[in-house]
């Protein structure tokens, strides 16, 4: 963590606009982290901006009851943050600290939390699939090693009980070390009482990190807690050969902290008042993923993210979309009609799915997408002008779409299939169609 | 030397400095940056590589160059970052304005000792080799060298060591070049030529000419990369260049695995600077590329420049509007992009090149609009400029119609220029194609009438005329770019096709105004509907029996 021996310089405040503070002759490097010393304890910021000997600092606890009789004094360090293998089975805060009540992790390596960038020439191309135990994930929509599918949910539905399951129940066949990291964005208090209590019930094994960033923070740590949790990813993947996937979100939550930075600090805003580096920013986040060739490890995301009033067109979906190599939609829709995990599965796509799937995956994932399409465009006929102008044929189909969507497409919270299961229940029901 | 007074996202204020406006600055020791703006004695400093970590005083000296790119037979068939540094190197990216090429390639000199040259000359060949292929590309003596070759010596050399001495400069393989300066050329040559690319829907109403200009915007999820990644493939050009401004890695990676497979990897340059890589030099990547490609046109090649894409530099030049604080025109872009964009733009053309010959740079460029929503400024502006506009509409991509082109809004400024092409292939596909691009637009408003009346208040004219424009839209439009046959069509194949559904459609009218009947040859349809994937030859002579069935002969 921050060590407060280096510190300093002390200087004092000259003005305050929360969450930036402004500070005369820090001596500090763009970047650094600096501490802000108040009466009832310490705050940490970073520097944003220097003009002169004028320092922009922006606070990551938020300015509240602050005054310009603060000091403020340099680290002289960027963020950065200790990762370690002794993670592996721990609830941290959002910014790391234990939230476990289990000691702080020590000895780790200490690493600036902006991470890699892998050279697209030493990528390799996703071809392995991860098995989540969710058929609409693993037989319809396959999530690939080393690839980003972005979540995209109808507000109020319930995501977090999802991801829970696909952090227990995720398995990648081929590797022995596979760990996954959970990134909590904005987490409200009711969910984080349910992810202690599945911590509790289920015990989440050795093989995850959870890091919560809960609604109550202060909101600047928001825009830290996903550059953590994947700096600790890269640390297990990079230097530790595990083959890791990352669940975050909402992140909802964290654009509009940065849009509620931008507009604090002036800047010029763009679309419903994001800022205009909205896609670099969420870029810098959603591609640190990937395999490198001929090397060990691996970092696939899952990040999740609400649409607001289920619109696929507002800027945070619709720039994830141009990012994430495919989404899974989950509407309030599916969820009416009983179908849970409520995916809108005519919607949702993988990008990377041909590279990873056996030839009679393929086929039965396409027979099942084919049926279901034709299925739901008789169904939708039907509940205009109802069931009786269908004739035998439509009627059969609009049958198998639903018991596709009671048999298939849904399945328990406790429910764990195999691919092969979901493909031989996908199999029973097309044959019903032959 | 001058010092950093000032930092705020990837821009400094710097004062003191010799600097010209886009020259490029050293920053502290690995630092660097061009020149963006002066007020004063305040510069203004864009920054390729890491802000984090620098501070006020940190000392900044002009270098005396604007940024410029190494061009030389190095670039062939590798892959580099926005501003031309290998990405082979290491498997973590840093960026870089080195190109750190140290492999040596072998010079044959063309031109013997005593000889007089001009700017631009070819004055010998470098060999390149990848795997067991060979192939030789001119070297070109830079644009500002001419005189008597003093000397000139065969040999194997790396890519920066001289290798011939003409007037008073030393010239070797690769010379730099500024990448925001146009490389200049005798004289704009009327180019007349199509660039093929295999794509029925774009050979047959979109075509591009050679030397022209092209966007496809389109949002996400409506088949632009693998779109995309096709056109580039097949397009018959001698040279092509990517660029991968702003886009995924993973993607990436895909593509530069497929180049790998393609066995044509020596024709190609790819740069990529993916999303995650420094913001400012995705903007300069655009001009890295373009420049790269006219080096290729100098040496008299058909060169194609791909952007990947273009609302990734439109973007990049905003985000350092903003930081600049210039005053925004539509959705945030400053007022100047348009102009840059036009200057870009350009750049394309078919040229007389120094040399003597004829060299053709197409661009094309893909646009990304936000929710997918044709009417922002990016598209807009773009649309104003270029000569085709291939749109993508994500409605058709949901309704599984790839490529998911939008035949209302999309345009091409050279369809009657090119024309002329389709009657050298067979005799008499100019008019067909101009009789069925009448079908579809026709067709496309005959469906939208019978979603309303249903199809059986439609009259026998738009009964036919929609029976065949879905016949098209199923034959020819839509093209499996998975399938190993469908996602290339040569145009002997292609005019075949159009003269067949053409004949048909007359077929059709013929029946209905001699005889008044209405009578759709369902099997003739379908075997129309399974040419797209038959080889050419097996095409050809299914046709002529088509034609037979028919009643033709």
């Amino acid at each position: 963590m921050f060590d407060w021996r280096k510190a300093i310089a002390y200087e004092s405040l000259t003005s305050i606009k929360d969450p930036v503070v402004v500070a005369k002759g820090l001596n500090a490097n763009y970047g650094d982290v600096v501490v802000v010393e108040l009466q009832e304890g310490r705050r940490r910021g970073q520097v944003i901006g220097i003009h002169e000997d004028i320092y922009y600092i922006q606070v990551f606890e938020g300015t509240e009851g602050m005054s310009e009789e603060a000091r403020i004094r340099n680290t002289f360090k960027p963020i950065t943050i200790e990762v370690s293998e002794l993670m592996l089975g721990r609830v941290l805060s959002g910014l790391g600290e234990p939230k476990d009540g289990k000691p702080p992790i020590k000895a780790g390596k200490e690493k600036d939390i902006n991470g890699l960038i892998l050279s697209p020439y030493y990528r390799e191309v996703p071809h392995e699939l991860i098995e989540t135990g969710i058929t609409s994930i693993d037989l319809l929509n396959t999530l690939v090693k080393g690839q980003k599918i972005a979540m995209f949910a109808s507000p109020g539905l319930a995501v977090l009980e999802l991801q829970m399951q696909i952090l227990e129940q995720s398995i990648l066949n081929s590797s022995k070390n596979f760990a996954v990291v959970f990134a909590g964005i904005g987490l409200s208090h009711d969910e984080e009482h349910y992810i202690f209590e599945q911590i509790e019930n289920s015990g989440i094994g050795e093989r995850s990190i959870l890091f919560l960033n809960s609604d109550k923070d202060p909101s600047m740590e928001a825009l830290l807690t996903p550059r953590i949790a994947l700096t600790a990813a890269e640390y297990l993947a990079h230097e530790r050969g595990y083959d890791v996937l990352v669940l975050m979100g909402d992140i909802t939550n964290y654009a509009n902290v940065l849009r509620n930075l931008a507009s604090q600090k002036g800047e010029l805003t763009v679309r419903e008042g994001y800022p205009s580096y909205l896609f670099t920013d969420l870029a810098s986040i959603y591609e640190r993923c990937g395999t490198l060739q001929g090397r060990k490890g691996s970092i696939t995301q899952m990040p999740f993210l609400t649409m607001p009033n289920d619109d696929i067109t507002h800027p945070v979906p619709d720039t994830t979309g141009y990012i994430s190599e495919g989404q899974y939609i989950l509407t309030r829709d599916m969820l009416n009609k009983g179908v849970n995990p409520p995916m809108d599965i005519l919607n949702s796509l993988s990008r990377m799915m041909h590279f990873a799937v056996t030839l009679e995956q393929d086929k039965v994932s396409k027979q099942v997408y084919h049926t279901y399409a034709e299925g739901k465009k008789f169904q939708d006929i039907a509940n205009m002008i109802g069931m009786d102008v269908l004739d035998e044929q439509a009627k059969k189909f609009v049958r198998i779409k639903e018991e596709m969507d009671e048999s298939l497409l849904s399945q328990g919270k406790d429910e764990n299939r195999t691919l092969k299961q979901s493909i031989a229940i996908a199999k029973e029901i097309l044959k019903k169609a032959a | 030397m001058g010092y950093i007074t000032g930092i705020e996202g990837y821009i400094l204020t710097v004062k003191d400095i010799d600097a010209h406006l886009y020259d490029l600055v050293r920053i502290g020791d690995e630092g660097i940056g061009e020149v963006i703006s002066i007020e004063g004695r305040t510069y203004f400093i864009q920054v390729f590589t890491p802000v984090q970590g620098l501070s006020v005083g940190e000392k900044v000296e002009g270098l005396g160059e604007p940024l410029t790119i190494q061009l030389g037979p190095h670039l062939a068939g590798h892959f580099f970052d926005g501003l031309g540094a290998n990405l082979e190197l290491q498997p973590f990216y840093k960026p870089t304005l080195k190109a750190k090429i140290t492999k040596r390639i072998e010079f044959i000199p063309k031109v013997k000792k005593g000889r007089k040259i001009n700017k631009g000359a070819v004055i010998g060949e470098a060999v390149l080799k990848m795997g067991k292929e060979e192939k030789h590309i001119p070297v070109l003596a830079p644009p500002n060298v001419f005189g008597k070759v003093i000397d000139i010596k065969g040999g194997k050399y790396k890519i920066d060591e001289p290798v011939a001495e003409i007037g008073v400069f030393k010239v070797a393989m690769s010379h730099r070049w500024p990448i925001r300066k146009a490389r200049p050329y005798v004289k704009h040559a009327w180019g007349n030529n199509i660039l093929l690319t295999g794509q029925r829907i774009i050979d047959a109403f979109l075509p591009v000419l050679k030397g022209g200009t092209l966007i496809i915007p389109g949002g996400f999820g409506c088949g632009k990369t693998v779109f995309q990644h096709n056109f580039a493939k097949f397009a018959d050009a001698q040279k092509k260049v990517f660029v991968g401004c702003g886009e995924r890695g993973n993607e990436m990676a895909d593509f530069i695995e497929q180049m790998k497979n393609g066995g044509e990897l020596l024709d190609a340059t790819i740069l990529t600077n993916t999303s995650n890589m420094p913001l400012v030099a995705r903007e300069g990547s655009v001009y890295a590329g373009v420049t790269i490609a006219e080096y290729y046109r100098d040496m008299g090649y058909s060169v194609l420049l791909m952007i990947d894409s273009l609302s990734r530099w439109a973007e990049a030049i905003r985000e350092v509007a903003g930081i600049m604080k210039t005053l925004p025109a539509e959705a945030g872009y400053p007022p100047y992009l348009q102009a840059r964009m036009e200057e870009f733009f350009s750049r394309a053309g078919c040229v007389k090149t120094l040399n003597g010959k004829e060299g053709c740079l197409t661009i094309s460029s893909s646009v990304s609009p936000p929710s997918g929503d044709f009417s922002e400024p990016v598209t807009q502006y773009a649309a104003a400029i270029v000569d085709n506009a291939i749109f993508l509409n994500t409605e058709l991509a949901y309704a599984k119609i790839y490529p998911a082109v939008d035949m209302e809004i999309s345009f091409s400024k050279h369809k009657n220029q090119l024309a002329n092409y389709w009657d050298t292939i067979d005799k008499g596909t100019a008019k067909a194609l101009q009789q069925l691009e009448y079908i579809i637009h026709k067709g496309m408003e005959v469906e939208k009438i019978e979603r309303i009346v249903g199809a059986d208040a439609l009259s026998t004219e738009h009964k036919i005329t929609l029976r065949v424009f879905r016949l098209l839209r199923n034959a020819v439009l839509i093209q499996n770019a998975f399938h190993p046959i469908d996602r290339y069509t040569e145009p002997k194949k292609l005019a075949a096709m159009i003269n067949i559904i053409n004949l048909y459609y007359s077929y059709l009218i013929n029946l209905f105004s001699k005889e008044h009947t209405l009578s759709f040859k369902e099997d003739i349809e379908e075997d129309m509907e399974n040419l797209g994937t038959m080889e050419t030859d097996k095409c050809l002579s299914k046709v002529k029996e088509l034609r037979g069935r028919l009643g033709y002969v």
